[in-house]
């Protein structure tokens, strides 16, 4: 789509009166131009890449650790100044994000993904906006959680989704969760990409 | 390579017999190899989470208050809570692991405990007693004693030792008779869900079936 650069909108700030004294042909193109406008802004903030970050290894640190348990939990430097804390307990793994300001925000995939056990991929991939005030900034995070689907004993069948967590434009929290397919990728991408606005997962 | 304690199947599948419409979802014994080089009773399969499921019968917030009372345990984590026998004195205390653990109940147990069948608090007085293998003359161990044990419940005329020797096999066939089952001597899936459905022991140690 193509977005015109010189669309004239009627101003918002016109007294009411006068918006109401608009003739409907005149109030229908006014419409069309609002919307059009917001669209073509949509497109343009929504210019996004990936930053990919390690989730183990040396790029992460022990931050707590439960010894009587093996419960662990080490911070993963992220990018635009957001980490990720990633947490394992009982054969099982989640993430919580931590903002610049350090507020955390658990993603608990545990409640939301999988209640059985999990692991996560090796790297975490950030949406990142590349235009705008907020250029650098992430707005999405997608990670791949493994999950154990076996009801009790020896034959589990381990399930890789892709899950997709929203960091800007409402509330934190993991917004998709997408199964395996030869286009799962970008299907989490096209998902993180759109997660405005998007319903949480429910536990 | 590590294997599953007897002790913590029979667990899980005690808790099935007594509750077979039960979500199992967060179940689980064996560690998953993600996990192998961190430190977790599971990666020796050497502890079970049980689902919590109220709806169909499986309360943790109970049973994992009865559990702590079992000498093969080390340690259960339930809500945020754990319980560890070695520190008993201290009872519950908050748990600060990251999972807050309100959807299953982890137990662990020594590694010393893996072949005690004993009863769960949660197991059926009859039934649901795991059926491992194939027992037949020449088989040893504590499965055959359970096997055993529960003849001379059910008033045969026989000896726990662990051992099946000739006697026991001749045990069997007359159980096998007496139940219309063909007398083989071997203890199959079959004759081992008969021997272990039948009725709770009569204190009389008289035979609980018409001989």
């Amino acid at each position: 789509m193509t977005c015109p650069r010189d669309i004239k909108v009627a101003s918002s700030s016109r007294p009411t009166a006068t918006r109401d004294r608009w003739s409907k042909p005149l109030r229908w193109s006014a419409a069309l131009g609002l919307a059009l406008t917001a669209s073509c802004a949509q497109v343009a903030t929504a210019r996004h890449t990936s930053v990919y970050t390690s989730l183990s290894g040396a790029d992460c640190t022990l931050v707590k650790e439960n010894k009587e348990t093996g419960a662990t939990t080490h911070r993963c430097k992220g990018t635009g100044g957001w980490d990720l804390l990633v947490l394992y307990d009982d054969q099982r793994m989640s993430i919580t994000v931590v903002q610049p300001d350090g507020r955390e925000h658990p993603l608990n995939f545990w409640d939301v993904i999988a209640r059985g056990y999990s692991s996560l991929g090796p790297r975490a991939e950030w949406r990142v906006t590349v235009s705008g005030t907020d250029r650098g900034q992430p707005t999405a995070l997608i990670v791949r959680v493994n999950a154990s689907e076996a009801s009790e004993n020896a034959a589990k069948k381990v399930v890789s989704y892709l899950v997709v967590s929203r960091l800007r434009g409402g509330m934190v929290c993991a917004i998709g969760r997408i199964p395996p397919a030869a286009d799962a990728n970008e299907r989490a991408q096209r998902a993180a990409d759109n997660a405005t606005g998007a319903p949480c997962l429910a536990q | 390579m590590a294997t599953p304690a007897k002790s913590c199947l029979k667990a899980l599948q005690d808790a099935t017999g007594r509750w077979p419409n039960r979500n199992a979802s967060a179940d689980g014994i064996m560690g998953d190899a993600a996990h192998q080089a961190r430190k977790s009773d599971h990666n020796d399969g050497n502890a079970f989470d049980l689902t919590h499921d109220p709806g169909h019968g499986v309360d943790c917030g109970v049973l994992s208050r009865k559990v702590i009372n079992d000498a093969r345990v080390t340690y259960v984590i339930w809500n945020r809570e754990i319980y560890n026998r070695a520190r008993a004195a201290e009872g519950w205390r908050k748990y600060d692991g990251a999972n807050p653990h309100n959807h299953h109940m982890h137990v662990s147990i020594h590694a010393g405990s893996r072949e005690d069948l004993a009863m769960w608090p949660w197991s059926s007085t009859t039934g649901h007693i795991p059926f491992l293998g194939q027992l037949r003359q020449g088989s040893t161990g504590a499965q055959v004693g359970i096997m055993q044990k529960r003849l001379a419940d059910l008033g045969y005329v026989i000896k726990a030792d662990n051992s099946f020797g000739i006697k026991t096999k001749a045990t069997v066939m007359q159980f096998q008779r007496d139940r219309g089952m063909l007398a083989d001597g071997v203890v199959g899936k079959k004759t081992w869900a008969v021997l272990m459905a039948g009725p709770a022991v009569r204190a009389s140690g008289q035979p609980t079936f018409a001989r």
